[in-house]
């Protein structure tokens, strides 16, 4: 929030061609940290922009749930980019850009004579960056496979590193697969922007939505070499039934299961030679819980907390996101944005990640930005404008 | 055209990896901070690792490869920390913390995943540091991303708490509705992943204004952002009767397959693989919404079908069609993924005992050199010489003033 954070990425210029969720999110990142994002959509909005939970204005415009969550700060623009016209537009913004992002399967771009090789060729300083399921081109055989997030979650083992316990699957209920190649074509894209400040050439990112996530079950691959000893776990670790809900434990240590036994008035546990050295309580782990439980049942999630919190032991509440909007402790800690919807309400956003805060929030309508646009960037005047649109190029001249 | 990926990762590779030349002053422990710091390694930051004598958390607890010589390797440790160089430093004594000042007038960043206040407490404060050194980057990655003063500093933290909290278990819910642990470590998985982005974006800062800055990142504040799309739909619901049918999780003959069907194209696709091709043209099933206000029914015809065969048959047929699907893999069972290793997903690296360990590479494209993972109480010599210029004799004395630790180490189990 202060005056510091303002364009860390001041003078990036992004051509954004994603749709849906994970390209969004990677271009919600770029713009949050300052850079002047330009989302070009298919005429009428991608997919994301026109599904989902919708809010209508009194004139019928919308803004979708997707979009209020992920395109804020971003410039709108239609193209049609299967008419040669909107391709032109799209080869002259490309030419005042630094990077350009989609996250189309691996042969879409191809079949709109869009080249990526062909870009950085004839604009050496550009940064192209793509997201796809397996980070593969055209010409691979798993490129044809389809891609949705829920696959790479599953490719990955992720869904099933602790399945249910009648072991059947458990929706993680949120777009992990999707979000987390967003932040990491984030974090490749800004890795080559800094190798271009030093060499002057830009490059290009793939990101693979399996990658990242078996990337990030590491500790999984090197477990299934490095075993566990069966039945062993972590005791007092995990989630605990209490009168009105759940909490979350974590003692990780012998001193913090000390503790925890001193809030539950049971020091002798802290003592009994069955309990007190991990190496024993591990292979205890039911034995352990059991105690835990039981304390917890007794009492509600806030008293659990109250009580836990000043000792140290890591302890919390399983929050959703309906009462999430309205914590207090959240907003207190700024992580939750009240952003411009673009139909002059508000809706309520978790904060950028990294925490980057220049305090541009508003999510444009479809469209919106086509003249501002072609104006500050393109320097097209509005009777140019108007023989780009006769041509087709924003969508069907009559639209 | 045929898109040109390929080639692109090609020019990626014989450039010079993005981070070269920068020095990382490496204070952090467990998973989250390691993470990110391998990331940077990856990317072709010198990162020089300090842990505390005996080496921090992740080395100790868990399972352990045992060397030759007695060494070990714990999997966690193995998980994050390639590429790296360390040596154990005692902050808690004069002559480390001395040290430790010496390091950081030639890094770039400095970086720790402690609880609030633990440096403070060391006598480190990055502010102070930052306002000796002006391009230093400093960071740090702590569950609620608050100063040591805040009353949720003293609050516990493990990235499950955070997970907890930030909403990201309230839908994973166990046969008995209790909610269940994401399984994997997520929140510090993801916030070494975020970590990384920002250190990298505050390093382009800097080459334009030759300032660095203070990097904060809360475990908390980064998993809520993950579920940004729950929670505005909660303020901006969608018709209830809308979804998706065939989009989910269904059980094979001898294991589970994840399906996508998102469109009617691909439902019609998918009714040709199961040998039904009327249904596609069914009036109760062809639409999107029709699919949604029925998805149970289909969803159950969909399953009856996919139990009848095996895992690999149902890819195989199914994958041919474009309709996106896959295993729902065992963890054990992705070192045996033929793709991943032919996609470079996988690598065996040197596990610093003399073996290897087949371990992810980097996901963001970026690899340096033949990286191995530091041994748990690595010779100081070697990098404080590469470092610092730093002599034989003047070690020797850093060593007896305890900046490394308790002098009296045993012998065998340290440098020679």
């Amino acid at each position: 929030m202060t005056a510091g954070d303002r364009g860390l990425l001041s003078g990036i210029r992004v051509i954004d061609l994603t749709h849906i969720l994970a390209g969004p999110y990677c271009t919600m990142l770029l713009a949050d940290a300052g850079a002047e994002v330009i989302k070009v959509s298919p005429p009428g909005g991608e997919f994301s922009q026109v599904h989902g939970g919708l809010r209508r204005d009194a004139s019928g415009r919308t803004v979708s749930h997707f979009s209020a969550a992920m395109n804020r700060g971003k410039r709108s623009l239609e193209l049609d980019l299967k008419n040669p016209a909107g391709l032109a537009v799209l080869e002259r913004l490309v030419a005042t850009a630094d990077v350009v992002v989609d996250n189309f399967a691996p042969s879409s771009l191809g079949r709109m004579g869009i080249s990526y090789e062909e870009l950085r060729r004839r604009h050496p300083r550009l940064v192209t960056a793509s997201i796809n399921l397996w980070g593969v081109d055209a010409g691979d055989p798993l490129a044809k496979r389809g891609g949705v997030a829920i696959v790479a979650e599953g490719e990955s083992s992720v869904l099933l590193g602790r399945p249910r316990s009648d072991g059947t699957p458990a929706h993680f209920g949120f777009p992990l697969g999707d979000v987390a190649s967003g932040l990491a074509a984030y974090a490749a894209i800004v890795s080559h922007l800094f190798r271009r400040s030093r060499t002057g050439t830009g490059g290009h990112a793939t990101i693979s939505m399996v990658h990242i996530l078996l990337a990030m079950s590491a500790t999984n691959v090197t477990a299934a070499q490095i075993p566990y000893l069966p039945g062993t776990g972590t005791a007092a670790y995990g989630v605990f039934p209490t009168r009105d809900g759940h909490v979350v434990l974590g003692v990780n240590s012998d001193r913090l299961w000390a503790r925890l036994c001193e809030c539950m008035e049971r020091p002798d546990l802290a003592a009994d030679a069955r309990f007190a050295h991990y190496t024993e309580r591990d292979q205890r782990v039911d034995a352990a819980n059991a105690l835990v439980s039981e304390w917890t049942s007794a009492r509600t999630t806030a008293e659990v907390v109250e009580r836990v919190a000043p000792s140290g032991v890591p302890v919390g509440t399983v929050m959703s996101p309906e009462a999430i909007v309205t914590s207090p402790l959240i907003e207190g800690l700024g992580y939750l944005w009240d952003i411009d919807d673009g139909l002059g309400g508000t809706v309520r956003v978790p904060a950028n990640p990294l925490g980057f805060d220049l305090g541009d929030r508003r999510v444009s309508p479809v469209g919106e930005d086509a003249r501002a646009v072609l104006h500050d960037v393109l320097e097209v005047e509005d009777a140019q404008a108007a023989e780009l649109r006769r041509q087709g190029t924003f969508g069907p001249a009559d639209a | 055209m045929e898109s040109t990926d390929r080639d692109g990762v090609a020019a990626t590779t014989a450039e010079p990896p993005p981070l070269l030349g920068i020095r990382v002053l490496d204070l952090t422990h467990i998973l989250a901070g390691p993470f990110c710091t391998q990331l940077l390694a990856d990317a072709g930051a010198e990162v020089v690792k300090i842990e505390p004598p005996g080496g921090e958390f992740s080395r100790i607890r868990g399972p352990q490869r045992r060397g030759p010589d007695g060494k070990t390797l714990s999997s966690y440790s193995a998980a994050v920390n390639r590429g790296k160089r360390g040596f154990d430093l005692d902050l808690k004594s004069r002559a480390g913390l001395a040290l430790f000042d010496r390091l950081v007038a030639t890094a770039d960043l400095v970086i720790d995943n402690f609880a609030p206040g633990a440096l403070e407490r060391l006598g480190v404060a990055y502010a102070e540091l930052r306002e000796r050194h002006p391009r230093l980057i400093t960071a740090s990655i702590t569950l609620w991303g608050v100063d040591s003063d805040h009353p949720l500093a003293r609050r516990g933290g493990v990235a499950m708490v955070a997970e907890a909290e930030a909403t990201l278990m309230h839908y994973r819910r166990d046969v008995d509705g209790s909610p269940m642990h994401i399984g994997f470590p997520l929140g510090d998985m993801s916030s070494g992943l975020a970590a990384y982005a920002a250190i990298v974006t505050a390093l382009i800062e800097r080459e334009r204004t030759g300032r660095g800055r203070h990097v904060n990142i809360s475990l908390v504040r980064n998993l809520l952002a993950m579920n940004s799309t729950n929670v505005t739909l909660a303020q901006i619901p969608s018709d209830p009767a809308a979804g998706f049918a065939a989009f989910g999780f269904f059980r094979s003959s001898d294991g589970w397959i994840a399906l996508g069907v998102n469109s009617d194209t691909l439902w019609a696709r998918l009714c040709a693989c199961m040998g039904r091709p009327e249904l596609a043209t069914d009036e109760r099933y062809a639409s999107h919404h029709e699919r949604g206000a029925r998805r149970e029914e289909i969803n159950e015809l969909v399953s009856e079908w996919t139990g009848r065969h095996t895992t690999r048959e149902l890819v195989d047929l199914v994958a041919a069609s474009g309709v996106p699907v896959g295993p729902l893999a065992q963890p054990a069972e992705v070192l045996d993924n033929p793709h991943f290793h032919r996609l470079g997903f996988l690598r065996a690296i040197d596990d610093g005992l003399g073996g290897t360990i087949t371990v992810p590479s980097n996901p963001l494209g970026f690899h340096h050199g033949s990286p191995r993972i530091p041994p748990r109480g690595e010779d100081e010599a070697p990098v404080l010489r590469d470092v610092l210029g730093l002599g034989d004799d003047e070690i020797a004395e850093l060593r007896e003033a305890g900046a490394f630790g308790p002098q009296a180490r045993p012998a065998g189990t340290g440098p020679a």
